[in-house]
């Protein structure tokens, strides 16, 4: 890496830069050197374009960092031979720094490292040989050469060329220093110049002991010349090692981008003081940033690619007489080298991948030109989608499944295309922050277990309940995960355990369809979701309740009530006379005044002075915003314009209503007409205007009557959730009036004796019902038409009345299993299927 | 979780082994390709006279009129746009096989 080009402005993290120098980082995943110097220039030009006024330094890292280094080599060359070294050794020379300057431009450390000591060996060897050698006969004025190296730079395809005569340069006495027709018998220094530059400094003491043995070399210079070389190598050694390290260090530059601003800062110093240090000849110096680069790579990348030498190859006098350098530079090239490689075979890998999706995607774009009507749509979907971010289109990949690829085509279209390609991203960005918020909830933990166990597919059906909450408000996307996490499972080819709610026993109804689980969100989440922002850690979560049927203002302001005592928020941090600091005062016995003195706030516009009230659309919720004030669906005033409700009823249970209160249907299912909010729908179960004695004739809904604890028994429903949520009260079964005691005719013209349990067909001639009587009416004819048909099932209707329950023979024992649900839309919409009607029975069976 | 997401999605997508930047690029690009071509599965099954309803409904950004849509044009879309996605699993796993 080149150390001038390569500096970190000082506001690197600022974002087009750092993006900029990120995906040119990415690049240099290619890992070899050649390539660096490719991606140098990318940096270069990303920081030009990226930062407009920045300036990128034009300087050539060899003219500016060794100018005056080049200068003084090349004096000190020249003194060894007074101002005449020989042509031969004239070209190594100017072929090294013709190499180093090469190195430095490809911004190379290691490769420049290791020129450096050949250089240094290189002159060294020079510096003997001119205290042996005579002067040469042939002189070259070669001080007095052009050492602007750029003048040697080789045009395309062809090799420099020095103007100089090295015709003799074969004929040159390494030993005399004199040129000769023949070459002399061979000598220790003969082989100088060739191997490795640690080969040469070994043939050089090798050749310096002949000499000294021969008396040609004066014992004065023995000790100088090793120390030097101590001093050399350990400054090389340092110098090697960080320049590894450097390389090392800036591959970690992407990451920094998401650490924290003091890391991001650190790193910047460090890199700076980095380049600082490596231009400097103090090894000591090199050795501390060594050390700190090291300690805040362990510290903050431990797992960033290590390519630093093995200490333990440092040179002789350094860690002891194990490895020289040659070893621990031959170890480095081969860890290294093996880490080019697997990074490259990855990187193409990675390549072409992204390239099979490229060509994929436009695959699919002719597709649609083809098909015609939706290049649009097409076009606008995929140009909003890349302009998500990842979080969001982690979003979509989750609501798609992703990793099994589509976990069925509920998101895979009618969620995500309807959000992206209309434009709801803030939609999506709360389906995933709802999706990380739930994950941190304890109720997810045994997903979060499953997830370690590396068995995602529960937390994709999640993922994709949350997509359909998002895009139908309702919670009955649970079914549609279940469904979805069986096919991944298949799809994937491991088996998903069923989610925390749908328990598996036999005896155990899936999750009450009647109980919506509360649904808290973080109204701040929200809000800064669809703002486009991150929440803060600081930002205090609020309570936020989803509607419900059967449930007004007041029910849902008294549940964020319960869910601010949680909180332990201090009433005095909020506005006087905010709701929130209203219902932060409020305690158990005040609680029911302060939520109706809310909700009749002519400010919020719920409750109209006329006595009508807002209508709450079952897929709103209420929450708490950042003014503390209470609002529906983020808007703290009703509309002048939304529909209301004949009247206003407080949450208080009219006298009408029984003990029991009858738990609502899931949010998304039509309401049962209790909810003075919600305006009573057609219902099936609804008294039959088409019989013929209507006054007579309307029987009670069968649920009124399975309230009783020995029907209970019977029928082993003692986990159903309506029972079991809600408050028993031993009702004995009404008694129907013997007015009602009729027969009633139905749609078919079936006669439906109501007062009397009895099993009929199904309108699809398949399934069977039991209706009339009393509860143990109907548990005793299904026991008996079950033991006598195990494999059949029985529907009856839920305690409420709402519901279809499936009832099969488990151990010889009638047993509610689940509710009835109806197919769905891949897992969209999936409902429950309603109690069976009078006038769903087409056949008498018993 | 959002890289513990991250990584499970890249385990299954047999990339888990490439640099995080790139798993979420692969992903990301996964995952236009299977909502286009599960959404191109289905509108291929539409009369061409009511693409333009189902662009327009698409556009609206509401998932409930699209299904209900769906429900009426396109009767087994369910189906359809599973094995739209089935397919470019498919395809991606054939695609790593060396």
């Amino acid at each position: 890496m080149s150390e001038q080009g390569n500096d970190f402005p000082p506001d690197f993290k600022k974002k087009p830069i750092a993006d900029a120098v990120s995906a040119a980082y990415a690049e240099a995943l290619k890992g070899e050197a050649e390539e660096q110097r490719e991606i140098d220039k990318n940096i270069k030009v990303a920081r030009a374009a990226a930062g407009g006024a920045e300036t990128v330094p034009e300087t050539n890292p060899w003219d500016a960092l060794s100018g005056s280094e080049r200068k003084d080599m090349t004096a000190q060359f020249h003194s060894y031979f007074d101002g005449d070294p020989p042509p031969g050794e004239w070209k190594k020379f100017v072929d090294l720094m013709q190499k180093q300057k090469a190195n430095f431009e490809s911004g190379d450390a290691v490769a420049q490292s290791a020129t450096r000591e050949e250089i240094e060996i290189f002159m060294a060897g020079q510096r003997e040989k001119a205290q042996v050698a005579e002067p040469v006969a042939e002189t070259i004025d070669t001080q007095n050469l052009d050492l602007d190296f750029s003048k040697l730079e080789p045009e395309a395809g062809t090799p420099p060329v020095l103007d100089i005569d090295l015709s003799s340069e074969s004929k040159m006495s390494t030993v005399t220093g004199k040129f000769e027709d023949t070459p002399p018998p061979a000598t220790p220094g003969e082989a100088l110049g060739a191997g490795s530059p640690e080969q040469q400094m070994e043939q050089l003491r090798e050749m310096r002991r002949v000499l000294e043995g021969e008396g040609l070399l004066p014992k004065t210079e023995e000790s100088s010349v090793p120390m030097q070389e101590k001093k050399e190598d350990t400054l090389n050694f340092h110098r090697k090692q960080l320049g590894i390290l450097q390389q090392e260090f800036r591959r970690t530059y992407p990451k920094i981008l998401d650490a924290p601003e003091d890391v991001a800062n650190t790193y910047s110093t460090l890199d700076e003081r980095m380049r600082q240090a490596l231009k400097s000849e103090d090894a000591t110096g090199l050795a501390e940033i060594e050390t700190e680069i090291t300690a805040f790579r362990n510290q903050y990348f431990p797992d960033a690619l290590k390519m630093a030498a093995n200490p333990e190859d440092a040179p002789e006098h350094i860690k002891g007489a194990e490895g020289t350098p040659k070893e621990w530079r031959e170890k480095l090239r081969e860890a290294v080298g093996k880490v080019v490689e697997v990074t490259k075979e990855k990187f193409e890998w990675w390549k072409s991948s992204d390239e099979h999706f490229i060509r994929r995607n436009k695959e699919l774009d002719a597709q649609a030109e083809k098909i015609g009507g939706v290049e649009s749509l097409f076009r606008t979907m995929g140009e909003k989608y890349n302009k998500l971010g990842w979080k969001t289109k982690l979003a979509v990949g989750a609501g798609l499944g992703l990793g099994a690829a589509l976990t069925a085509g509920t998101g895979a279209i009618a969620i995500p295309l309807a959000l992206i390609a209309g434009q709801r991203i803030a939609g999506l960005s709360t389906m995933y922050l709802k999706f990380e918020k739930n994950s941190h909830q304890e109720k997810w933990g045994k997903e979060k277990a499953m997830l370690k166990a590396g068995i995602y597919t529960v937390l994709m059906g999640v993922a994709i309940k949350e997509a359909i909450e998002i895009a139908s408000g309702t919670e009955l996307a649970h079914a549609a995960q279940a469904k979805v996490e069986g096919w991944l499972g298949s799809m994937m080819g491991h088996t998903a355990a069923p989610p925390a709610e749908l328990p598996k026993e036999v005896n155990m109804p899936q999750r009450a369809p009647d109980i919506p689980p509360a649904s808290v969100e973080s109204g701040a989440a929200t809000v800064a979701a669809n703002e486009g922002i991150s929440v803060a850690a600081s930002v205090p979560e609020m309570p936020s309740v989803e509607a419900s049927a059967g449930h007004g203002y007041e029910w849902m302001m008294k549940r964020v009530w319960e869910q601010l005592q949680d909180k332990h928020l201090d009433p005095n941090n909020y506005a006087e006379g905010s709701d929130i600091r209203q219902l932060l005062e409020a305690d158990p016995q005040s609680i029911d005044k302060i939520v109706h003195q809310i909700a009749s706030n002519p400010d919020h516009n719920f409750f109209k002075p006329d006595g009508t009230s807002v209508r709450i659309d079952i897929s709103s919720h209420l929450s708490i915003n950042a003014e503390g004030q209470l609002e529906i669906n983020g808007a703290t005033t009703a509309p002048a314009e939304a529909p209301v409700t004949p009247a206003y009823h407080p949450e208080t249970p009219s006298p009408a209503v029984s003990t029991e209160t009858p738990p609502g249907p899931p949010v998304g299912i039509a309401g049962t007409g209790d909810n003075p909010f919600e305006p009573p729908k057609p219902s099936v179960e609804s008294p039959v205007p088409e019989t013929s004695k209507p006054s007579a004739e309307v029987p009670n809904p069968p649920a009124q009557e399975i309230t009783s604890q020995s029907s209970v028994e019977k029928v082993d429903v003692t986990n159903n959730p309506e029972l079991v949520s809600q408050p028993h009260t031993e009702t004995v079964p009404v008694p129907v009036p013997a007015e009602q005691a009729a027969v009633l005719i139905n749609e078919s013209g079936l006669k439906i004796p109501t007062a009397e349990p009895h099993l009929y067909e199904g309108p699809d001639g398949k399934s069977i019902f039991a209706f009339g009587g009393t509860s143990d009416g109907r548990a005793d004819v299904i026991k008996e038409y079950l033991l006598k048909n195990p494999k059949e099932v029985v529907f009856i209707p839920s305690d409420q009345g709402n519901f279809r329950l499936k009832v099969e023979l488990v151990e010889d024992k009638p047993t509610v299993t689940d509710y009835v649900k109806t197919p769905g839309f891949l897992g969209f919409g999936i409902d429950f299927e309603k109690a069976p009607s009078p006038n769903d029975l087409t056949k008498l069976i018993k | 979780m959002q890289d513990e997401l991250t990584a499970l999605i890249a385990a299954d997508l047999g990339i888990k082994d490439l640099p995080l930047e790139q798993q979420q690029a692969l992903i990301a690009q996964f995952g236009e390709v299977a909502l286009k071509a599960a959404t191109l599965s289905v509108v291929g099954k539409l009369a061409e006279d009511k693409r333009d309803e189902f662009a327009k409904l698409a556009e609206a950004g509401d998932p409930s009129a699209l299904k209900t849509f769906l429900d009426r044009e396109v009767p087994g879309h369910e189906d359809i746009a599973k094995a739209a996605v089935a397919e470019e699993v498919k395809r991606f796993k054939d695609f790593q096989k060396p």
